[in-house]
């Protein structure tokens, strides 16, 4: 194996280093090496090598009990062609985003802003207001959402108690499903509101006081300096919640049973994912699946970075 | 920091050496993998416990749900990693055991205890690959005391649907909107099997065809409609999370009076549920046939690839022949082939298991062939049965559009798998 790449051109060129110089600098190179292995086996057996191999599954008709047989582009021919549940999740996930990501960053800049005001045990609230973040991708946490919003959950009884009114079973409703889902994510919204609030830190003061001076308001200030200086914090936060939204998985498993239902309202793209390589075992299927989830994800993050240039604004940036 | 010389590498390694060198114990380890439930679960291992004390064995034992089970089984599978015991379904028998998964038993157990016929029930290709556990029948569980308020003493062998639907009204004039004659079974494949069977249709054709017609499918949803719309079963939302577990069915919710089940579940059944429940035959069409058959409730394989055969051949004899196996088991698998082991659990058997004994008797006088197992893509389309029977009754689609979507959509699955 060659193994001289960390040490630099000046080594690697000199052919008047004589050869005793050249097995240590190799020794070197193989003690570092050894210390980076087991990173360096762990990427490639189990991350690169899977990914590799999915791609070549992607192609197969695949069952796990069989042999793998190459059918070409078929799987992803099907896919945009023919399969109605395809779409039907597509659409489960990218209405779930549309809702779940701009809510939750806007509430959790709401609670970061009141956080930031030095309130009386601010880090307590902090803390308690990061716990669901914490515990919000478990099964316990599904499950208990499941026990709130079914039919005679404790949402219906506190709507039937305070305000007389019968709601309907959230849960298992095609209509409302979704939303229970999304509000679940919302309430997540800890880690967002720690790094805006890590931002808000960062906003010089001095611009407050200029404006206050100068006469603007609260709501003029939040417009003026605040949006603008969290700018690369607001566009940090929406990157990390599209992939994670596109990632959502556990909240439907649990709480549909792994279904997706009621009626395919909560088939979340990784949930429809599973169910065609776990469930029914269809690996090749389920690889190509993966494969348009990837790209899909890379189109977004591209669309992200691409349209950042005209509203995030970065302090050192000489534009 | 230096970097240690080889030599000292090579005294290191060498010292290290007698971590990875422990020798290794006689013992014959086997896996055990059933899917269960908390009752199950618990009788199974304590025969294994039992069982491997008095014989100097490690078992490791697991179980999970039906869902999750076949998938952990057939990654196992896959990575040449199978429990040395797996319990098999007649669903998935015959494709694990084509695909060279299952080890042939009839030289390591010839079984004399059963009949040829419970025996041919484990066969694949004229070779013995699962020994049943225990033979079960469909059955409606029933919940005694709310049947007996509407002046139903016991559920008649050949009661119809429209006898049934009659009574599951009265039931739900009880208690309106809060408790119910009968779940929503519209959903439910086993039910909607039975039915076809006893209109002298089939599920799936022997060459693994669907055997109804898209009308079929449109008498079958209208029925279910029309109690629906009448109240007598539950709305769509109180059946729409229900994904075949026992926890979630509406008997146990305490939602409706009667359900549509295994016979061998009703010991699991009345674990949970504090009334008395009961057994009976699902209700059968007017003039038409049972619609019901025996089949083995769950069988005992043995994985190809397990390094202890005979060790693991002769725990399924336990549990099929050994009297402390019988008894440990008892009849939460169904009701055991060996005569020998009926007759030694029917003194102690409580009214429930002389019911279910009871039970399989009177469903084998009045039972149709065993239909030819399910096709591959069966799983599949119980799924998109709930699926569909479910946006109709959310009212999604219409009865007849509902149909021909079930109908057409089946035959895709089967074409593909």
């Amino acid at each position: 194996m060659n193994v001289s790449a960390p040490m630099g051109p000046a080594v690697l060129g000199d052919a008047h280093i004589g050869s005793h110089a050249k097995r240590a600098a190799l020794r070197r190179d193989l003690v570092g090496y050894a210390f980076l292995a087991p990173w360096l086996v762990g990427f490639f057996v189990f991350s690169l090598g899977p990914v590799l191999a999915s791609l070549y599954l992607s192609f197969t008709k695949f069952d796990l009990l069989t042999p793998p047989q190459w059918i070409g582009l078929d799987n992803y021919a099907r896919m945009f062609g023919s399969d109605a549940r395809f779409w039907q999740a597509l659409k489960v996930t990218f209405v779930y985003m549309i809702l779940e990501v701009p809510l939750k960053l806007c509430f959790a800049l709401l609670v970061a802003l009141a956080l930031d005001k030095g309130i009386r045990g601010g880090s307590l609230y902090r803390a308690l207001f990061y716990v669901p973040s914490l515990l919000g991708g478990s099964v316990a946490i599904a499950v208990l959402w499941r026990q709130l919003f079914e039919g005679n959950g404790l949402v219906n009884q506190v709507l039937l108690w305070a305000f007389g009114i019968r709601g309907p079973a959230w849960i298992s409703n095609p209509d409302t499903s979704l939303y229970t889902l999304v509000l679940l994510a919302i309430w997540q919204f800890g880690s967002p509101m720690i790094i805006f609030l890590a931002g808000l830190r960062q906003v010089p003061q001095d611009l407050y006081e200029a404006a206050s001076m100068d006469g603007a308001g609260a709501w003029r200030r939040f417009r003026k300096i605040t949006l603008p200086m969290l700018a690369p914090v607001v566009f940090f936060n929406l990157v990390l919640q599209v992939i994670e939204g596109f990632k959502a998985f556990t909240p439907a498993f649990v709480v549909s049973g792994g279904t997706g239902g009621p009626v395919d309202s909560t088939l979340f793209y990784t949930l429809y994912l599973y169910q065609e390589a776990f469930a029914y075992f269809r690996m090749g299927y389920a690889s190509a699946l993966a494969w348009v989830l990837l790209i899909v994800i890379g189109i977004f993050t591209a669309i992200s970075f691409l349209t950042s240039k005209y509203w995030v604004y970065y302090e050192d940036d000489p534009r | 920091m230096t970097a240690p010389t080889r030599r000292q590498f090579i005294a290191a390694a060498a010292l290290a050496m007698p971590w990875f060198h422990v020798q290794a114990q006689p013992v014959t380890r086997l896996r055990c993998f059933w899917w269960g439930n908390p009752d199950r679960d618990k009788r199974t291992r304590t025969l294994l416990n039992t069982y491997g004390k008095d014989n100097n064995l490690k078992i490791s034992a697991e179980s999970l749900g039906w869902g999750e089970y076949w998938t952990k089984l057939g990654t196992q599978v896959a990575g040449g990693n199978a429990p040395d015991l797996l319990q098999m379904d007649y669903r998935y028998m015959f494709e694990y055991a084509r695909r060279d998964a299952l080890l042939a038993l009839d030289q390591l157990l010839p079984l004399p205890e059963f009949s040829s016929h419970d025996r041919d029930s484990g066969k694949v290709d004229g070779k013995l690959y699962g020994v049943s556990l225990g033979s079960n029948a469909k059955a409606m569980v029933y919940d005694v005391g709310v049947l007996q308020k509407v002046g139903v003493k016991s559920i008649a062998s050949e009661l119809t649907w429209d006898e049934f639907s009659r009574i599951a009204g009265e039931i739900s004039k009880l208690n309106p909107g809060k408790y119910w004659g009968s779940s929503d079974s519209s959903r439910l494949e086993q039910v909607f099997e039975q039915w076809l069977i006893s209109r002298g249709k089939s599920l799936y054709t022997v060459d693994g065809k669907p055997g109804f017609v898209a009308d079929d499918v449109a008498i079958w949803f209208d029925m279910w409609d029309k109690l629906r719309q009448a109240e007598v079963i539950p709305p769509a939302h109180v059946a729409a999370t229900n994904t075949g577990r026992i926890e979630e069915n509406e008997i146990t919710r305490g939602l409706a009076a009667t359900s549509f089940i295994n016979s061998n579940q009703v010991v699991a059944f009345q674990a949970l549920n504090r009334n008395k429940l009961a057994i009976g035959m699902y209700p059968r069409v007017k003039g038409g046939s049972s619609g019901q058959y025996i089949k083995p409730a769950m069988m005992m394989s043995v994985s190809a690839k397990s390094k202890a055969p005979e060790e693991a051949a002769r725990l399924v004899n336990y549990m099929v022949t050994n009297p402390d196996g019988v008894r440990l088991l008892g009849l939460e698998r169904g009701v055991p082939c060996s005569a020998a082991a009926r007759a030694l659990l029917l003194p102690e058997l409580d009214e429930l298991g002389k019911q279910q004994i009871e039970f399989v008797v009177m469903v084998s006088k009045a039972a149709v062939q065993l239909p030819p197992p399910p096709p591959r893509g069966a799983g599949e389309i119980e799924n998109l049965l709930r699926r569909v029977a479910d946006s109709v009754a959310f009212g999604k689609v219409s009865v007849k559009d509902g149909a021909s979507q079930f109908h057409s959509e089946t035959i895709n699955i089967l074409r593909r798998a």
